[in-house]
């Protein structure tokens, strides 16, 4: 983060979410089943 | 799925990064229009997400930390439940820890009852756990104990019973949140 991941730097970035739904919030496209 | 960012293909080399923004005094006492202050809750997500095991300890601890946040209240447990059984035993464990705030073991409970919603397969474990607790429950806790009967009766574990009349034997319940002992006696079937 302090060497600016430009991952992180995004994500400080997003600011506020929206909270129409909680069904909605895993919005990163992250890779799962990793462990 | 909705607001897909590109670019934030987080992976497990970003844990350390995410947790620190997660726990970061920075970040959680940002101003409130900046949008530094909602950092954190991204960073939990992400790592609930990735269901990160390296993630539960240091979520765990950081739970009074997270006293007076409301998006934590509503959001921890969904992480946890991301996060999965691996998560139970820490969790029950938290039930045992000296308590700075009632509240951050009522946020272990909600997790606990998060995760046997959406795990069902999880729920021989927990009750397993309960019972135990149950036993020789916190006399000091008595919403803790009332949330725990909450997630009880929520799972219909009739087989506690015993467990349940106990626990309001020694008067350890608060029964603002979960009614009386005739109360989930009824909810649970086994009242006459």
């Amino acid at each position: 983060m302090k060497n600016g991941n430009p991952k992180m730097v995004g994500l400080i970035n997003r600011g506020k979410p929206g909270f129409s739904s909680r069904d909605t919030w895993p919005d990163y496209p992250v890779v799962y089943n990793l462990i | 799925m909705a607001g897909l960012p590109s670019g934030l293909q987080f992976d497990l080399n970003d844990v350390d990064d995410l947790l620190a923004i997660t726990l970061s005094d920075e970040f959680n006492t940002a101003p409130g229009d900046s949008d530094q202050i909602w950092a954190p809750l991204h960073a939990w997500r992400a790592l609930g997400q990735l269901k990160v095991t390296k993630a539960i300890e240091p979520l765990i601890n950081s739970f009074d930390q997270f006293n007076d946040d409301d998006y934590a209240t509503d959001e921890l447990p969904e992480v946890f439940s991301l996060v999965g059984e691996p998560a139970v035993d820490p969790l029950v464990a938290y039930l045992y820890r000296p308590v700075v705030e009632e509240w951050s073991v009522i946020l272990a409970v909600a997790c606990l009852g998060e995760i046997v919603e959406h795990h069902p397969s999880v729920k021989p474990l927990l009750l397993d756990h309960l019972k135990n607790y149950m036993r020789s429950p916190r006399l000091d806790l008595p919403s803790v104990n009332a949330f725990i009967l909450s997630v009880i009766m929520n799972l219909q574990a009739v087989e506690l019973i015993d467990e349940i009349r106990h626990m309001f034997a020694l008067g350890c319940v608060d029964v603002g949140w979960c009614g009386d002992l005739e109360d989930v006696e009824s909810n649970l079937g086994v009242r006459g």
